[in-house]
C-alpha cells in the first residue's frame, strides 16, 4: 500500500527556527522539499531569500571525516572480531544526551588519535627513506673510505658504476697504459652494475674522465652522508630500531583510546545530526524575521506534527493532495508482505498514481521461490540460518527485509521439498541403500517431479496463467479507476477470454474431441477475438487503420504464449536442484560403505550441497524476481516514483530511540 | 551384450557427452564475467560479494548440461542397473541432448557478456545490482527452455 500524504507548510519566526528544526528531526516524519521553484519565481524572490548555513555544515563535515578516519584507525587496532553484519547500536535518547554532556572531551580525544596517526605516517615515511639509503649503500659495504672524502691535497676520489657489460679489468689496463696516475678499485658487482672507485692525481683529471666515459662510467654521489658505508648502514639500522620503538609506543597510545571507540562513534553521529540540521536550512526560505518551509507528511502522522508545532508561534497548514498530483512514495504493508518490498525497491518505487504491487506478488514470489529451490533440507537450512541472523543481529532497512524474505522463502522451500519428496536430494535413500542395505523411501507428499515432469510443467504454466491474470486484473482496476472502462475491456478482459478460452478449448479437446467443453472454449476465444477486433483500433479515426490495428493486436497472442511458457522455468530449475543434489549424493557414495565411505560421504555431502545450495538459492532468487519484473510488472507496473525521504537522524553507528 | 554391440548404448553415451558440453559455454561465460569483476575489484575491493554473485550467473548452463547428462546415464544404466538400449533409443538420447548441449554453449557465452556488463554497472551504481542480474537472467531463459526441451524429450524416450 502506498501511504497517503498531505502537503504541509510551516511559517515560523526566526528565533524558533533551531528548535523547530530539531523537533521536526525528532519526529522524523516530514519530508522537507527543496525550494528552487519558489526562488526562481519573481514574486517570491522579491520577499524571501534562501536560508543557508553552508559554513557550519562544512565545519561539521570536516570534523566528521576526522572522526571517521579515527574510527577507521581504531578499527585496525581493535582485537574484536568483525561482525557478519554491521548494525547500529540502539541507545536511549537520555543516555545519548548524557554521554555527550559528560564526555565533553571527545573532540580532543579524536584530535589526539588523529595526531598519533599522523605521527605514524611520518614514521612510515622516515622508515622508507632510511630503507632507501641502506639499499643504495649496501653495494658499497667494502668501500672503506669516508663517503664525504672527494679529494686530498693532490688527488681526487671518485665513486661510480659501470654497466655489467663493460669489463673493469680492461678499464684498469687502459688506465695503466695511459700516463695518468690512477688507482682503480672494484668494490662490488651485482647482476646489473660494477661498483668501482677511482683515485687519481688531479692533473690528469681530463684524460681519466675520457677513459671512464668510454667505458660507460656513471658517477654516484652520497649527499649529506659522513663516514664509511659500514658506519652509515649500522647507524641507519639503529635509526630503524628507534623508529620501531616509537611505533610500538604510539600504537600502544592509540590502543589506549580503544575504550573510547563507542563514545567516538556516538560523537561521530552527533556531528552527523548537527550537520544535517545545518544543511537542511538551504531548503528553508527566510525574510528578516520569519522563515518558511514546506514538504510532505503521511496523513497518519500529521496530527502529531501539528501538535508539536502548535507549541510555537507558527502558522501551519496541511492540504490534501489533489487527485493525479504526484507525491513522494512510502510503502506500508503488513508484517508478512513488508519483506517483499525489497523486491519492489530493487526494481523501482511505484509512482504515487500507481498501486503498490508488493501485496499482490508476495504470495507468488513465495510459491515460485519454493518450487525452484524445492528441497526440504535446503529450505530448513535457509530458514533457520535467516532467522538466527535476524535474532542475533539488529538489522534494519533493506538487509532486514531481504533476510526476512529469504527466511520466509526457506519455509516455502521446505514445504515444496516435502511435497516433492526431496531432502538433500535423495540422501536418505542413498544412505539407507549403501550403508544399511535397506530400501528406504521418503515418500513425496504430492509427487516426485522426475516421475511425472509433464504434470509439474502443466502446473507451472497454470500458476503462470494465474500470475499473469492477477497482473492484468490490476491493470484493469487501474484503468477503470481512471475512467477508461472500454480500455479495460479491450486490453484485459478480451485477453482473459482468449487465453482462458484457449485453455478450455485445448483441455476440452483432449477429454473429448469436439465435445461441449471444446465448444465453450471456442466460443470464449471467438468472443475475445471479436472484442479485440472491435475495440483495439478505437483511437483511430480512419476505418482501415482501425481494422488493421484490431487485426494486428491478434499477434499479441504470441506474446502471451511466450509469457506463459516462461513459467516452465519453475519446473526446470526445480528439477535442476533435485538432480544435482542426487549427483552429489551419488559421488559421495562411490567409495562404498564402511568408515572410509562414511567420511568421504560426509565431506562430499558438505562441500557438494553447499555448492548446490548457493548456486540454486541465487538462481531461485534471480528467476523468482525475474518472473515478477518481466512477466508480472510488465502487465501493469511502471515504477519510477520518488521515495519518501523524511528529515530524520541519519546515523551510522548508533540508533537513538 | 547385444545391447552394447548394436551401438545404441554408445550413442546414448555420446548424447550424455554432448549435453555436458554445455559447460563450455558456462566456462567461457564465467571467465568473461570474472575478468570484468577483477577489473572492478581493482578499484573497489568491497564489491567482491556483489561481483561474485553476478559472475556465478552464467554458470547454470553447465549445471543444466550435467543434469541432462546425468539423467541419460541413469536411464541407460551407466549408473544403477544396466538397461538394454536399442539403436533407435540411443539415437533419440543423442538428439535429446542436442538442445541443451548447443544452446548451453552459446547462451553461456552471451550471458557471460551480459553479466560482465552488469558488473561494470555495479562499479558505478552498486544499488542497481538487481537490474544487472535480471539482464543476465533474460539470456538464461533460453538455456532454461532448451533444458526443458531436452528433458521432455528424454522423459518420453
Amino acid at each position: 500500500m502506498i501511504v497517503k500524504m498531505e502537503k504541509i507548510s510551516i511559517i515560523g519566526i526566526d528565533q524558533d527556527k533551531g528548535k523547530i528544526i530539531e523537533d521536526l528531526m525528532d519526529l522524523g516524519v516530514v519530508e522537507i522539499s527543496t525550494q528552487e521553484a519558489k526562488l526562481a519565481d519573481d514574486q517570491w524572490a522579491e520577499m524571501i531569500i534562501c536560508d543557508n548555513d553552508e559554513e557550519t555544515a562544512l565545519a561539521y563535515d570536516a570534523q566528521m571525516s576526522r572522526a571517521a578516519a579515527v574510527l577507521d584507525t581504531l578499527e585496525q587496532y581493535s582485537d574484536e572480531k568483525k561482525p557478519l553484519f554491521k548494525t547500529r547500536r540502539p541507545i536511549q535518547s537520555q543516555e545519548y544526551h548524557e554521554t555527550l554532556k559528560t564526555k565533553s572531551n571527545l573532540s580532543e580525544c579524536v584530535d589526539a588519535v588523529h595526531q598519533l596517526t599522523e605521527q605514524l605516517n611520518h614514521l612510515k615515511a622516515d622508515e622508507n627513506r632510511i630503507h632507501g639509503i641502506i639499499t643504495s649503500l649496501e653495494p658499497w659495504e667494502k668501500y672503506d673510505l669516508d663517503l664525504e672524502l672527494s679529494k686530498t691535497n693532490v688527488t681526487h676520489v671518485l665513486m661510480g658504476t659501470l654497466p655489467i657489460v663493460s669489463d673493469p679489468e680492461a678499464l684498469r689496463a687502459e688506465l695503466n697504459k695511459s700516463d695518468c696516475e690512477a688507482l682503480l678499485q672494484v668494490v662490488h658487482a651485482d647482476s646489473e652494475l660494477h661498483y668501482i672507485s677511482v683515485i687519481y692525481h688531479q692533473v690528469c683529471e681530463e684524460s681519466v674522465f675520457d677513459i671512464l666515459k668510454a667505458h660507460g662510467y656513471t658517477q654516484v654521489f652520497f649527499k649529506d652522508l659522513k663516514g664509511t658505508p659500514v658506519e652509515n648502514i649500522s647507524s641507519c639500522k639503529k635509526q630503524l630500531d628507534e623508529i620501531e620503538d616509537r611505533r610500538t609506543d604510539i600504537e600502544n597510545q592509540i590502543k589506549d583510546h580503544l575504550e573510547d571507540k563507542g563514545d567516538i562513534e556516538l560523537y561521530h553521529d552527533s556531528l552527523s545530526i548537527s550537520r544535517d540540521r545545518a544543511k537542511i536550512r538551504n531548503r528553508l526560505l527566510t525574510t528578516d524575521r520569519a522563515f518558511y518551509l514546506d514538504g510532505y507528511v503521511p496523513c497518519e502522522s500529521a496530527p502529531a506534527v501539528k501538535e508539536k508545532m502548535d507549541q510555537y508561534d507558527t502558522f501551519i497548514e496541511m492540504i490534501q493532495i489533489e487527485k493525479g498530483e504526484e507525491f513522494p512514495v512510502l510503502l506500508k504493508n503488513n508484517a508478512l508482505v513488508t519483506p517483499f518490498e525489497a523486491i519492489t525497491d530493487l526494481y523501482s518505487v511505484p509512482r504515487s498514481t500507481e498501486i503498490d504491487p508488493t501485496p499482490f506478488f508476495a504470495i507468488f514470489y513465495l510459491f515460485f521461490y519454493g518450487m525452484m529451490f524445492s528441497d526440504g533440507g535446503y529450505g530448513v537450512v535457509m530458514a533457520v540460518a535467516c532467522f538466527i541472523v535476524l535474532h542475533q543481529f539488529r538489522l534494519e532497512g533493506m538487509p532486514k527485509k531481504l533476510v526476512t524474505m529469504l527466511g520466509l522463502c526457506g519455509i516455502s522451500t521446505a514445504i515444496w521439498g516435502a511435497l516433492f519428496g526431496g531432502w538433500f536430494g535423495d540422501i536418505v535413500e542413498v544412505v539407507g541403500r549403501v550403508f544399511f542395505g535397506a530400501e528406504v523411501q521418503v515418500p513425496a507428499i504430492w509427487f516426485a517431479p522426475l516421475d511425472d515432469p509433464m504434470k509439474l510443467l502443466l502446473f507451472s504454466l497454470a500458476l503462470g496463467v494465474i500470475h499473469l491474470f492477477v497482473g492484468m486484473g490490476i491493470k484493469a482496476y487501474l484503468m477503470i479507476r481512471d475512467g477508461d472502462i472500454i480500455g479495460a475491456v479491450s486490453d484485459v478482459f478480451s485477453w482473459y477470454l482468449v487465453v482462458a478460452g484457449g485453455i478450455v478449448l485445448l483441455a476440452g479437446n483432449m477429454l473429448m474431441p469436439d465435445g461441449p467443453l471444446f465448444q465453450v472454449g471456442l466460443a470464449m476465444v471467438v468472443a475475445g477475438v471479436a472484442i479485440l477486433l472491435l475495440t483495439k483500433g478505437r483511437g483511430q479515426k480512419n476505418i482501415f487503420k482501425r481494422v488493421f490495428k484490431g487485426v494486428a493486436s491478434l499477434y499479441d497472442v504470441t506474446d502471451f504464449l511466450s509469457l506463459i511458457l516462461s513459467y516452465s522455468r519453475l519446473l526446470a530449475l526445480g528439477l535442476s536442484t533435485g538432480v544435482v543434489a542426487s549427483v552429489v549424493n551419488l559421488m559421495g557414495t562411490l567409495t562404498g560403505d564402511g568408515i572410509l565411505g562414511a567420511i568421504v560421504l560426509l565431506v562430499v555431502f558438505v562441500v557438494g550441497h553447499a555448492f548446490n545450495f548457493a548456486i540454486n538459492a541465487l538462481g531461485a532468487f534471480v528467476h523468482a524476481s525475474r518472473l515478477q519484473y518481466v512477466e508480472f510488472f510488465g502487465r501493469f507496473y511502471e515504477g519510477g516514483g520518488t521515495a519518501f525521504e523524511p528529515f530524520v537522524k541519519k546515523t551510522k553507528y548508533i540508533d537513538i530511540i | 551384450m547385444d545391447a552394447l554391440l548394436n551401438g545404441g548404448f554408445t550413442l546414448a553415451v555420446l548424447g550424455a557427452a554432448v549435453a555436458a558440453l554445455a559447460g563450455i559455454g558456462s566456462a567461457i561465460g564465467v571467465g568473461i564475467a570474472g575478468e570484468a569483476a577483477a577489473g572492478v575489484i581493482a578499484e573497489d575491493p568491497k564489491k567482491f560479494g556483489q561481483t561474485l554473485v553476478m559472475q556465478a550467473l552464467p554458470g547454470t548452463q553447465g549445471i543444466y548440461g550435467l543434469l541432462v547428462a546425468f539423467l541419460i546415464m541413469v536411464q541407460i544404466g551407466m549408473i544403477g542397473e544396466t538397461q538394454p538400449v536399442t539403436f533407435a533409443q540411443g539415437l533419440s538420447y543423442f538428439f535429446a541432448s542436442l538442445p541443451i548441449g548447443l544452446v548451453g554453449i552459446f547462451s553461456g557465452i552471451a550471458q557471460g557478456k551480459a553479466a560482465a556488463a552488469g558488473i561494470m554497472m555495479i562499479a558505478k551504481r552498486p544499488g542497481e545490482i538487481a537490474k544487472g542480474m535480471i539482464y543476465a537472467a533474460m539470456v538464461e531463459t533460453f538455456a532454461v527452455l532448451a533444458l526443458l526441451v531436452s528433458l521432455l524429450m528424454l522423459f518420453n524416450i
